[in-house]
């Protein structure tokens, strides 16, 4: 490989960080194309441990230099220690692949996840040394583009994202890489690229931009070859997206607008890229990943087969339904397992009604008892708390429900029996595109009060209790529903130290709550703001497919307490995502 | 099938730390299609050790692994030719044999180069070799303590404007390449930026009866 400057400067920093690999590449099926004509530097705005871990981006990554001329290399967040490091040497932010300055490539793909990440935007842009602002952006400078569910609300991000990618990738990225070949200047490619439905470029003005979805998802193949993390990573294991989409209509849901229709892999398709994936990776973990597993019809089938081949294979199965049978489906995946996690997020039929969780305090109860009558000795369930609409009453039910599922543990393991029922909860924050968009955030003094009463009930023998930070939940909340003005706040935090929000320890409360004063605005007005159904919201000009119409039925139902059932089974009800070949795809059970 | 491999660590890969090192060895082995045999009790744990902990950014041409595989008629040099087409990028796999009896490492020899001018670094062996002692203040997150870096690392000599020095691992420890970097620099009263260590060769020495077996993982 031809000398490379950055190189030696590189080095010197490794040796003063923390975790250096970090930043090394040269894993298990990375890919190295040196002679692309197009260079795509896809990144992930947090640590290597954490986006390495990401599917999407590995399926990006895959597909780009699997199925194009082009190279696409990883970036993620330098931690901060690396970060000041950079700085400080004039090291220009580099891709993992070839050390290369991410400032040299055609593109800088980002993808958005979570809105905690948007310091880490900008603190990304920054030390690539390419100008924090599109309009300041010259011919020298990639294309930025942005995509993901967070970017479904573009306009927190518009001043420094030049294209914002609306939907799935897969439907739309070969396309991209075409228009980079063909076009070299910026303002040209900025032009073409305006021609593609599915991409909202700022500096274009705010015109309707339409999701993509990615309607061969059921009969293309899943990816087999993901590039394996070093130790450090939060995910090492092998992972086949099983399904896609979720219509079970949860009304707090974005992934459940985002991603409609429900579209289902082949179980042949699941096993053998599983099987295969195991052998490229040298894990000894297999996940069957999607919004809710235990709905794949599939899943019995793709169980079996898979355990057919590899008895004592690892096999997980995240985000299961109460309502599913998930303690025989998880026995059937996993023999060894004792610890399962249900997802209730709410304690009472009331709330469950209002936010169209469609299960029964009964299959909660019964999804109980046949977990600890099966053997497992952790059961977890998650809950939301500062729902639209709660009263004290849900908040009592959470801690009744902790109480109950102890008895029921005792009752099979016995008064002193070694078991943990663990309650997480989360706090309500409204997204962008779902039927609670238009709800406000509870009060943080609101949410404090319920926590504080969770910890002085839920606590002794066999119980456990997890809680999210108030802080970051609101600041998740006033950057989520955010405009351009939220944006400057964003940069205005980002200048004043702001990055890494998702950890607590790099979370510093009042960078947040000036910069959105010093944006005229006050950060928990923003995140418990209700908004009005007839005043236009910043994100009117994305078009997800579902329409407003449906969504605004949805909150009017919500306040009737009436859930709505699920397309899969109980006929469409007119949400506007099904068009031509995109609709809901199930397999064979 | 108890084996010890001989890897080399390379280029950027000298940044992996102990941990993630066994890791990735673990899934090397596992890709080219052997399974490892797992301790017993409690919590199984794949059976692999690595002789000589490696400081983060040190390269090493003689690394050395011992893994137990299931199954005891593996062809050896089959093994490193799958081996090396499952290593990430910089891990190299040397050469297999079948392992001994348990040894222990008793010293290391390390090359270290040298971003300053030759005579300067001349001159700091000299000096060191002079010494009766080199005492090196070493820190850690709890304790300082003092090193006498020249009990450990008699003799380093020149190779070219490099230094080539074995370093000893006694009963009460040993030194760090770096240690020994700082104990020149101290001689030659000078800055001397090392730029990069490579170790050579491990020395192994039977393993004493009475000392505990512990398996890293
Ligand atoms: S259009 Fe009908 S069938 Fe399609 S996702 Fe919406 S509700 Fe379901």
């Amino acid at each position: 490989m031809e000398h490379n400057p950055l190189q030696p400067r590189i080095e010197r920093l490794l040796t003063q960080v923390e975790k250096p690999s970090r930043y090394i590449g040269g894993e298990t099926n990375e890919t190295l194309k040196p002679d692309a004509s197009v260079r795509i530097a896809f990144a992930y705005p947090d640590a290597y441990e954490v986006g390495i871990s990401n599917q999407a981006l590995q399926i990006l990554y895959g597909l780009v230099n699997g199925r194009t001329e082009a190279a696409a290399e990883r970036v993620y967040c330098p931690w901060p220690d690396m970060a000041d490091a950079m700085r400080r040497d004039e090291v220009p932010l580099f891709t993992l692949e070839t050390w290369r300055p991410v400032r040299d490539c055609d593109m800088l793909g980002i993808t958005l996840q979570a809105e905690l990440t948007y310091s880490n935007v900008l603190e990304l842009i920054d030390l690539a040394q390419i100008p924090i602002r599109s309009e300041d952006r010259t011919d020298r400078d990639p294309i930025i583009l942005a995509g993901g569910p967070s970017a479904s609300n573009p306009m927190p991000l518009a001043h420094f994202i030049d294209v914002f990618f609306m939907g799935e990738a897969e439907e739309g990225l070969e396309r991209i890489v075409e228009i980079l070949d063909a076009v070299k200047t910026r303002e040209e490619r900025l032009d073409r690229l305006a021609e593609l439905p599915f991409l909202y470029i700022p500096a274009r003005g705010e015109q309707p931009v339409e999701r993509a979805v990615f309607a061969d998802f059921s009969i293309d193949t899943a990816p087999r070859a993901p590039v394996v993390p070093y130790a450090s990573a939060i995910f090492a294991r092998a992972s086949v997206e099983v399904m896609r989409g979720c219509t079970r209509g949860c009304r707090f849901c974005h992934a459940g607008t985002w991603y409609r229709p429900v579209r289902e892999r082949k179980v042949e398709d699941v096993v053998k890229a599983g099987l295969e994936q195991l052998e490229c990776t040298g894990y000894d973990e297999l996940s069957l990943t999607s919004l809710a597993t235990s709905d794949y019809s599939g899943v019995a089938r793709a169980i079996k087969e898979i355990k057919a081949v590899k008895p004592d294979l690892h096999l997980s199965l995240p985000s299961n339904r109460v309502d599913t049978g998930p303690v025989a489906l998880l026995a059937a995946a996993n023999s060894r397992q004792r610890s399962i996690t249900l997802a209730p997020e709410a304690a009472t039929q009331r709330m469950r009604d209002i936010i169209c969780k469609t299960i029964t305090d009964e299959m909660i109860e019964k999804a109980i008892d046949s977990a600890f009558g099966a053997g497992y000795t952790s059961i977890k369930m998650y809950f939301m708390l500062g729902l639209p609409l709660e009263t004290f009453e849900e908040v009592q039910g959470i801690v009744d429900l902790a109480f109950r599922a102890r008895e029921i543990g005792r009752q099979h393991l016995g008064e002193g029996g070694k078991f943990t029922v663990h309650i997480s909860a989360s706090n309500f924050v409204p997204k962008p595109h779902t039927p609670f968009q238009w709800s406000g955030m509870a009060p943080p003094d609101q949410l404090r009060v319920k926590h504080d009463y969770l910890r002085r009930a839920i606590h002794g023998r066999q119980l456990k209790l997890s809680l999210h930070d108030v802080r970051t939940s609101m600041l998740e909340g006033a950057l989520g529903r955010g405009d351009s003005i939220t944006g400057d706040a964003i940069e205005t935090a980002w200048r004043a130290g702001a990055r890494f929000d998702a950890w607590s320890e790099h979370h510093h409360e009042e960078h947040w709550r000036d910069a959105f004063a010093a944006a005229g605005r006050d950060l928990e007005a923003e995140a418990t703001r209700e908004r009005d159904p007839l005043d236009p919201l910043p994100w009117d000009h994305v078009r997800s497919g579902v329409s407003k119409e449906f969504l605004l039925d949805e909150w009017w139902q919500s306040r009737a307490e009436r859930p709505t059932g699920d397309c899969r089974w109980d006929g469409c009800s007119d949400c506007g995502a099904c068009v031509g070949p995109v609709r809901n795809r199930l397999v064979e059970a | 099938m108890r084996i010890e491999l001989r890897l080399a660590i390379r280029d950027r890969a000298r940044f992996l730390s102990h941990l993630e090192m066994v890791d990735l060895l673990l899934a090397a082995f596992r890709r080219a299609g052997y399974e490892i045999t797992l301790s017993n009790g409690m919590r199984p744990r794949p059976i692999i050790s690595l002789a000589l902990a490696r400081g983060v950014g040190v390269a090493s041409e003689d690394e050395r692994c011992t893994i137990e595989l299931v199954g005891d008629s593996h062809d050896l040099d089959a093994l490193i030719e799958r081996l090396a087409a499952t290593c990430p990028r910089g891990v190299v796999p040397l050469d297999a044999r079948l392992a001994g009896p348990k040894t222990i490492a008793a010293g290391a020899t390390y090359r270290i180069a040298f971003d300053a001018p030759g005579d300067l670094v001349a001159q700091a062996v000299d000096a060191y070799l002079a010494s009766a002692e080199l005492p090196i203040e070493r820190r850690s997150p709890k304790q300082r303590r003092t090193v006498d870096v020249k009990r450990f690392a008699p003799e380093p000599r020149l190779d070219g404007s490099a230094i080539i020095v074995d370093i000893a691992i006694l009963e009460d420890g040993s030194a760090k390449p770096e240690e020994v970097i700082r104990a020149l620099a101290s001689c030659a009263n000078s800055d001397l930026p090392s730029a990069g260590v490579t170790r050579l060769a491990v020395a192994m020495a039977p393993k004493p009866v009475r000392m505990a077996t512990t398996e890293t993982t």
